[in-house]
């Protein structure tokens, strides 16, 4: 009995895979593609490469049994791209709005981004996220209060969280991740907010928790046999 | 495929194009793996577009998702360990099964996608059970649907003609939320859709039970579907008293004074979950401090070259070759390609609202202490001997009582000619006690000390006619007469329920008095009894 239990191989146990598409968004020169990047390979450019459509990078973390896999579509910031604006936002369960914060007009077109991408899906969580914060930091502190006061309020208009980061210095790029999985499958984050004007924002506990996706089918799973993660060529 | 707009909402209009599905690689050298590119099986195609517009640009290779296993396993791990609920848990296995599956299926069963997903998991062996699933949702979206064939409703009218009782209706604008109170309705029965209707009971009723259950079924009393007429019949008012002058003018807002009040913007109201700076500002030499850990390995040399050849080499580019001069209508969005933008869903900017607004400022208005300065005003009262009075207008605050007082004294009272209290109980010819009179079925327990009994149901007519204090109405003889008619037909029906050998009752006779009004309880006796004579 033991010897025959012992001959049969151990048969893999299924293995769930998560798509989580998420879109990148806002204005040109924000710094959406070397977010993407930074997130996925680790690797930072100061060299400017414009986006010529949607960039598409994927990501998959592995969870035990489960796979989470984050499907990152980032949208050229210029005006001509933006009829492929639902390219982006359809599907997604979560579209980080992207701002810089040492041009304050980035911001303000937030709202006419935000207008657009939510006209295509209403049930993605929505995240405003304010880039450069390493040039940020350099400003004068009435500009940094403004800014981040003004961050604030659209971050509330939006339900959104709000996250402050630095692709360059690696600050706050896992986290804002780690708030799209915290929001869609209500999970607790240990890390705590960092709320004091002049820091990089981490505000994410009681904005964007809008039960969205109740309705939004498109994270689906699929069984896999195979237990041995796979390698991209 | 065009990518002209159409004017039908329906047929969605496809710009952009379908990314290949088939291009994982996994496939090609892993037989029998259905894990496929997640652009195919776990998401719906990004968009949509005409074949012939869009192309992918870069290499040649195939997609693929980027798993590396040593970094996604250690992420992964770091990446449990953030959450609350994976936190310092070695089996993540069974909480990531429950989680994440539990809410999966919870999602699935909100959405409907249960069985869906369930035919996804089983690998398509189940299509019999898909079939029914779909039908069941199809069906269950049909009879949600206002232009079922079933209803023979006019596909153009914008609200089913469905009559409802008159006592029930309500404005149009209420209509459609109300649609779950047609129920009920006969009307709604006899269109033979089931509208979430619950399930009949099984209890019968027999002729002489009451159908206290009836009240809510609706008749078709009135076809009229007239609501402002029968709105303004009822209230029979001329329309003509209805002048401007009638109407009373908005209270206008008064400047708050400065000289009684600290008024001082805060902007921080407005952004409460900011804190303001209380230490040093960070420096560039300190960014360091926000870094995040670094979730990989130190890499050799000339890794970097090799990171960002193999960010270029994955990185996929959906570049379009359409005309962006072409208008595209997507759902309840029209792109205006004059604009370069795309209209629609104006509404979402009134969250902005008051974010841009300059005018619209925090303020905080405190109490500014006024030296005390009207020596005369000391001698009103106690409450205005206090050291420093606050005064308003003619009013003066008793800080003592906390309350308003007028400065001049000449405070007018109202109300000081009606009484504090109303008397509870007026009693009528008889004694207190006869005042708590109830009914009590012919198989209770009578207890004779309280004196609770009295059959008055049977005699209400005699104590209409007894009864001293109704100055009312003025009844004429006619209708005292019917009255007295439908009593015995009562009487007649319904005297031998009730013991009338009580002591009181029958020395009375005709003179009993009206049970408590306020007591109801009698009626729920006479409901009980009735139901259980009839279970017998």
């Amino acid at each position: 009995m033991s010897t025959n239990e012992a001959n049969v191989p151990t048969l893999p146990q299924p293995k769930n895979t998560f798509t989580i598409k998420v879109g990148l968004i806002g204005d040109a020169q924000v710094g959406k593609t070397s977010l993407m990047v930074k997130y996925v390979e680790n690797v930072f450019d100061e060299e400017y490469t414009q986006t010529l459509g949607v960039n598409c990078l994927d990501k998959k973390i592995k969870l035990g049994s489960a796979d989470i896999v984050f499907y990152i579509m980032d949208l050229g910031g210029q005006r001509e791209f933006i009829n492929m604006l639902p390219l982006a936002s359809e599907g997604a369960r979560a579209i980080i709005f992207l701002f810089d914060l040492t041009r304050p007009e980035t911001l303000k077109s937030i709202k006419e981004w935000h207008r657009q991408a939510t006209g295509f899906n209403e049930m993605a969580v929505p995240l405003l996220v304010g880039t450069k914060y390493d040039l940020f930091v350099n400003f004068d502190p009435e500009y940094q209060v403004q800014v981040s006061k003004q961050s604030m309020r659209y971050a509330q208009a939006m339900d959104a969280p709000l996250i402050f980061c630095s692709t360059s210095h690696s600050i706050n790029i896992q986290k804002i991740f780690k708030v799209i999985i915290a929001k869609l499958y209500n999970l607790t984050m240990r890390a705590s907010e960092i709320k004091q004007i002049g820091d990089p924002l981490l505000i994410y506990k009681h904005l964007g928790s809008k039960r969205r996706f109740s309705e939004n089918p498109s994270s689906r799973n699929s069984s896999s046999r195979t237990p041995s993660p796979h390698r991209s060529p | 495929m065009s990518i002209r707009p159409s004017p039908n909402d329906d047929i969605p209009e496809t710009s952009f194009e379908d990314i290949e599905t088939t291009l994982s690689p996994i496939n090609r050298y892993k037989n029998g793996y259905n894990q496929s590119s997640p652009l195919r099986k776990q998401m719906p195609p990004p968009s949509t577009t005409s074949s012939e517009s869009t192309t992918f640009s870069g290499n040649g290779n195939r997609y693929s998702t980027h798993t590396e296993s040593d970094d996604a396993d250690e992420e992964g791990k770091n990446f449990l360990d953030e959450f609350e609920e994976f936190h310092d848990k070695d089996e993540y296995q069974d909480i990531i099964k429950a989680h994440f599956d539990g809410r999966k299926r919870s999602n699935e069963k909100k959405t409907g996608m249960g069985g869906l997903n369930a035919f996804a998991e089983e690998n398509g062996d189940n299509i019999d059970e898909l079939a029914d699933q779909f039908d069941q949702n199809l069906t269950l979206r049909a009879r949600k649907s206002s232009e079922i064939p079933t209803l023979k409703l006019d596909k153009n009218a914008k609200q089913p003609n469905v009559s409802l009782k008159k006592s029930i209706r309500m404005p149009k604008s209420f209509e459609r939320v109300s649609r779950r109170g047609i129920g009920n309705s006969r009307s709604a029965s006899n269109l033979r859709v089931n509208w979430e209707r619950p399930a009949p009971t099984n209890l019968r009723y027999k002729k002489s039970m009451p159908l206290l259950s009836r009240e809510g079924i609706i008749n078709e009393e009135y076809e009229d579907n007239n609501y402002e007429e029968d709105f303004e019949d009822d209230f029979k008012f001329e329309k003509n008293m209805l002048q401007p002058q009638f109407l009373n003018r908005e209270p206008q807002l008064k400047p708050i004074s400065p000289r009684q009040y600290t008024i001082t913007t805060d902007e921080t109201l407005l952004t409460p979950q900011l804190h303001s700076r209380h230490k040093d500002w960070v420096n560039p030499s300190n960014l360091n401090h926000f870094k995040e850990q670094q979730r990989r390995k130190a890499r050799e040399s000339g890794s970097y070259r090799k990171n960002r050849e193999s960010v270029n080499h994955r990185l996929k580019t959906i570049k379009q070759e359409i005309d962006q001069n072409t208008p595209i209508k997507k759902g309840k969005m029209i792109y205006n390609p004059e604009k370069r933008t795309w209209e629609g869903n104006e509404q979402s900017l009134l969250r902005f609202r008051d974010v841009d607004t300059a005018e619209k400022k925090a303020i905080v208005i405190t109490d500014k202490k006024l030296p005390y300065s009207s020596g005369s005003r000391a001698r009103i009262s106690d409450a205005k001997r206090q050291s420093n009075p606050k005064i308003v207008g003619k009013m003066m605050f008793d800080a003592q009582n906390l309350q308003w007082l007028r400065v001049d004294g000449q405070e007018e009272d109202p109300f000081a000619d009606i009484p504090d209290y109303i008397p509870v109980t007026i009693p009528l010819d008889g004694g207190p006690q006869r005042s708590a009179t109830a009914m009590i079925p012919q198989s209770s327990h009578r207890d004779p000390t309280k004196k609770r009994f009295s059959s008055t149901a049977t005699t209400r007519f005699h104590s209409l006619s007894t009864t001293p204090y109704d100055f009312t109405f003025q009844i004429d003889s006619r209708t005292l007469e019917k009255f007295y008619h439908e009593e015995n037909r009562w009487s007649k029906k319904v005297g031998g329920w009730f013991i009338l050998d009580d002591p009181d009752v029958t020395s009375t006779n005709n003179d009993q008095k009206l049970p408590d009004p306020q007591s109801k309880n009698f009626m729920y006796e006479i409901r009980n009894m009735v139901i259980s004579s009839a279970r017998n």
